[in-house]
């Protein structure tokens, strides 16, 4: 019998030391003075710039780095940040002086080779970036990116620098490009051109875990499990000096979790706003009216077939018909709740080179019209699949674009749910998609061959021989040896010679829906639909 | 005893190797390929694809890359993860929510439904059993994510008495919602449970003995009858921390807590192979010693019950 008693007392003993080794104060701690809470996802990658590539690491990123240039949150212009000029004849050769004083979060200075190095190794094909092929437009590059001979595995680079980067002094580089890119300066706007300091070479791997730059705020603590708390740093002399004393980025897996949070006062700002507290306006009644609804600099549109997976989706007309018959404004109406515009063109309001209307009558819904080119194409025999991924939030909008098509062409029109993102995109880049499917582009750097040349010209890094178009190639290899404002004008022939073949229908823009607290006064938010929390004032 | 502790450990090995292979299988041969979708909407460039490949062995086949896993394994080493974070790491970081939160629960579980269960035995048919049974039957009829969303509306966002969500999974005071809401659910089965056992050992020929020796009846119903009725409750509580520290998936996610749950679901959607298998793999070894130890509870329980 004692025996037995003993047993059960070690058992309950554990179980009980257990849950005490557990326990810690019964109250979470109050923020700062001068902090806010605000809604962040956990990183799917290690936060190294060069390699995050995924939207939750890119919003911790954002207030931490600085680059050579930044973007104005009021007009969207490319604007120097560390950098004091950027000059050029050219466009090929690019000569890079810095402003002096710029300090890293671990007090290193900000200097000339913390850039060049920076772009070296993320470069260097071992390293296996992300954003690898970002530099592939400098000279150099194909010497530390050596070609895989047929089947095998590439070969070690024989070079670990580029000879297209030069350092000139403390503040000064030299970039020579393999051709012309009128863009240049609006790319320098993408994270991956960040300074890193020397002592990430030292081990990339912790500063993945605690990224050091030269942003406004700097990382004290954190983790994708606990959140991630910013503190504004003293050292900062850029022109983007924070208000606030610092971000407790807080990591909510569920929307709604989040925003009952923010309506009951626990959390200051919120980003994307569930849909379903969109409709009837709920999230603008129980917030009181502090809501920012900004357009994104980014496009959703219709992906199409190509190759000969489906012959009668590869004609213009039938396109052009399905095109007209997507009544837009309506979808955005009742599926968005009005957050949004349907697109006219493919390239994102906001962005340097927008045209309104790019893609002409095409984008407009016109059902008379649509009924029109479906017949001189001859009909269309069978039905339209749409695929998209089942874990994705494409559902309602794919069902209604499927209504649209059934109800003004008479065409049968079914969705089909792969598994996931990955099963969905290992199908639409097969080439064995049988039918249209949601193929959305968010603006790396907010300058129209960004929209464009990446997707739609045969060597573009996501086309994957998707579309060529001999005359679209032609117009972007003359923009490239093109002044600025003149290669903008060319890119916008480029985009509008689109309209004949659709080979994505664009849908719409959509916007960035931000809820905040009452201690928030008054907020910026960039064209990337980030809070420049910069920018932030409180009450 | 102890040897039969020895040869239950022992056969943990297969299970464990069996359970391993088939999550492995399945966590890595799901559809699509696990590199798409890595780069935003971009492509991935060839360099990053060469380097992931090298890393996770993905040109191999599964059964040399189960055979890598295995070895790994027995280092203690259970990978390092698309995130670049070894998996020891991220599960470290989301079991002790989890195992709060499923301890928290389970002692509400069964402050509640071993004393609402005897209450409702002593006097079976009244009131209090009746009522019980009918407040038992709309709670079970309530989905848990429907419960959860309402106490975290009423209790959190209306009344304000608990925080909304569990910004800090170490205060027992933010977890305590949630795991009544986890709570509730299982406290009726258990409840039921109880009553049933203790009526049978209510009529069974000891009590009536002991009655008849002049036992004081709370000792007859507190030592005797409880102890002999506590098998089946044991079972019960067994499988519920069992699947408990698995993660509560809904409660987690209402919540927004940083679980195990959580963490794999994750894992699952951005086809995280490594972590799934690994967190799989903890919560297996964790739910075979929680049936060893309700194993070795029932000798506790029951002197008739021997293993050797």
């Amino acid at each position: 019998m004692k025996h037995e008693h003993k047993w059960l007392a070690s058992i309950s003993a554990a179980i009980l030391m257990t849950a005490a080794a557990g326990t810690a104060p019964l109250l979470a701690q109050p923020l700062p003075e001068g902090w806010i809470s605000v809604t962040a996802c956990a990183p799917a990658a290690p936060l190294i710039p060069t390699n995050t590539t995924e939207s939750c690491g890119s919003d911790v990123l954002d207030p931490i780095m600085a680059g050579l240039v930044t973007t104005d949150t009021a007009t969207g212009a490319v604007i120097n940040d560390i950098a004091e000029s950027i000059e050029t004849d050219d466009n090929t050769v690019w000569t890079v002086t810095l402003k002096q004083g710029w300090k890293f979060h671990d007090g290193s200075e900000v200097t000339a080779a913390s850039f060049v190095d920076a772009w070296n190794w993320a470069a260097y094909a071992p390293n296996g970036q992300a954003t690898n092929n970002w530099f592939s437009s400098i000279v150099g590059y194909a010497d530390l990116n050596p070609k895989a001979a047929d089947g095998g595995k590439a070969p070690e680079p024989t070079a670990q620098t580029m000879s297209g980067l030069e350092i000139l002094g403390d503040h000064q580089f030299r970039i020579t490009l393999k051709g012309p890119v009128p863009g240049f300066t609006a790319q320098l706007t993408y994270k991956a051109f960040a300074p890193l300091p020397a002592s990430f070479y030292d081990d990339p791997a912790a500063f993945g875990r605690h990224p050091v730059g030269a942003g406004p705020f700097s990382l004290e603590t954190g983790s994708p499990d606990t959140g991630y708390k910013l503190t504004a740093f003293a050292d900062y002399i850029g022109a983007h000096k924070p208000s606030i004393a610092g971000i407790d980025m807080r990591i909510y897996t569920s929307g709604e979790a989040a925003y009952n949070d923010l309506i009951a006062g626990n959390l200051d700002l919120m980003s994307n706003i569930p849909q379903s507290k969109l409709v009837d306006g709920q999230w603008e009644r129980e917030l009181d009216g502090r809501v920012v609804v900004q357009p994104q600099a980014s496009i959703r549109g219709l992906g199409m077939p190509w190759g000969d997976a489906n012959p009668q989706l590869a004609k213009s007309e039938i396109r052009q018909a399905i095109s007209m018959a997507i009544d837009r404004q309506t979808i955005i109406d009742v599926i968005f709740s009005g957050v949004g515009r349907a697109a006219t063109g493919w390239v994102p309001p906001g962005v340097d080179g927008y045209q309104a209307g790019a893609c002409g009558e095409f984008c407009t819904y016109n059902p008379e019209k649509a009924k029109e080119l479906l017949a001189a194409a001859g009909g269309y025999e069978g039905d339209i699949k749409i695929f998209y991924a089942g874990d994705s939030s494409d559902k309602p909008a794919m069902e209604a674009i499927c209504n649209s098509i059934r109800n003004t062409l008479g065409i049968e029109c079914l969705t089909s749910a792969l598994a996931d993102n990955a099963s969905f995109r290992s199908l639409t880049r097969s080439g064995e998609a049988t039918g249209p499917f949601p193929a959305n582009w968010t603006m790396d750097y907010p300058s129209i061959d960004n929209a464009i040349v990446p997707i739609y010209s045969s060597k573009g890094s996501s086309n994957r021989g998707s579309y060529t178009n001999p005359a679209f190639d032609a117009l972007i290899a003359k923009a490239d040896t093109q002044p600025h404002d003149e290669a903008v004008r060319t890119y916008q022939e480029a985009e509008a010679l689109l309209a004949n073949d659709l080979p994505r229908i664009p849908l719409w823009n959509p916007s960035t829906t931000i809820g905040h607290s009452a201690r928030i006064d008054d907020l910026a938010v960039r064209s990337n639909g980030r809070v420049d929390y910069a920018s932030v004032v409180l009450n | 005893m102890t040897g039969y502790i020895i040869r239950r450990l022992m056969q943990f090995l297969p299970v464990l190797l069996g359970t391993t292979f088939i999550v492995f299988c399945l966590a890595w041969g799901m559809p699509g390929d696990p590199l798409a979708g890595k780069c935003g909407d971009r492509e991935c460039p060839e360099a990053y694809v060469a380097l992931a490949t090298e890393q996770f062995h993905l040109d191999q086949p599964l059964v040399v890359r189960y055979g890598y896993y295995v070895a790994d394994l027995v280092r203690g080493d259970l990978g390092t993860s698309f995130t670049g974070r070894q998996v020891s790491e991220q599960l470290m970081a989301a079991f002790p929510a989890t195992i709060r939160l499923a301890l928290l629960a389970v002692t509400i579980e069964v402050l509640f439904g071993v004393a609402i269960g005897i209450a409702s035995a002593l006097r079976p048919g009244k009131g209090f059993d009746t009522g019980n049974l009918l407040l038992g039957l709309v709670i079970i009829a309530f989905p848990g994510f429907v419960i959860a969303n309402l106490a975290q509306l009423i209790f959190g966002v209306r009344l304000g008495w608990f925080p909304v969500t569990v910004n800090d999974p170490s205060s027992l005071y933010q977890l305590l919602l949630p795991a009544i809401v986890l709570a509730l659910g299982h406290q009726v089965t258990l409840s039921r449970l109880t009553r049933t056992a203790v009526l049978e050992s209510l009529e069974s020929d000891y009590v009536r003995t002991a009655h008849t020796k002049g036992l004081r009846p709370s000792r007859i119903v507190g030592i005797h009858v409880l102890r002999n009725s506590l098998i089946p409750v044991v079972t019960y509580i067994g499988k519920d921390i069992g699947g408990l520290m698995a993660g509560a998936v809904v409660t987690e996610s209402v919540f927004n807590i940083q679980g195990v749950g959580g963490l794999i679901v994750r894992s699952i959607r951005s086809h995280d192979g490594v972590t799934i298998v690994g967190a799989v793999t903890v919560i297996v070894v964790t739910y075979l010693v929680i049936n060893l130890l309700v194993d070795i509870a029932y000798a506790a329980l029951d002197p008739r019950i021997r293993y050797d």
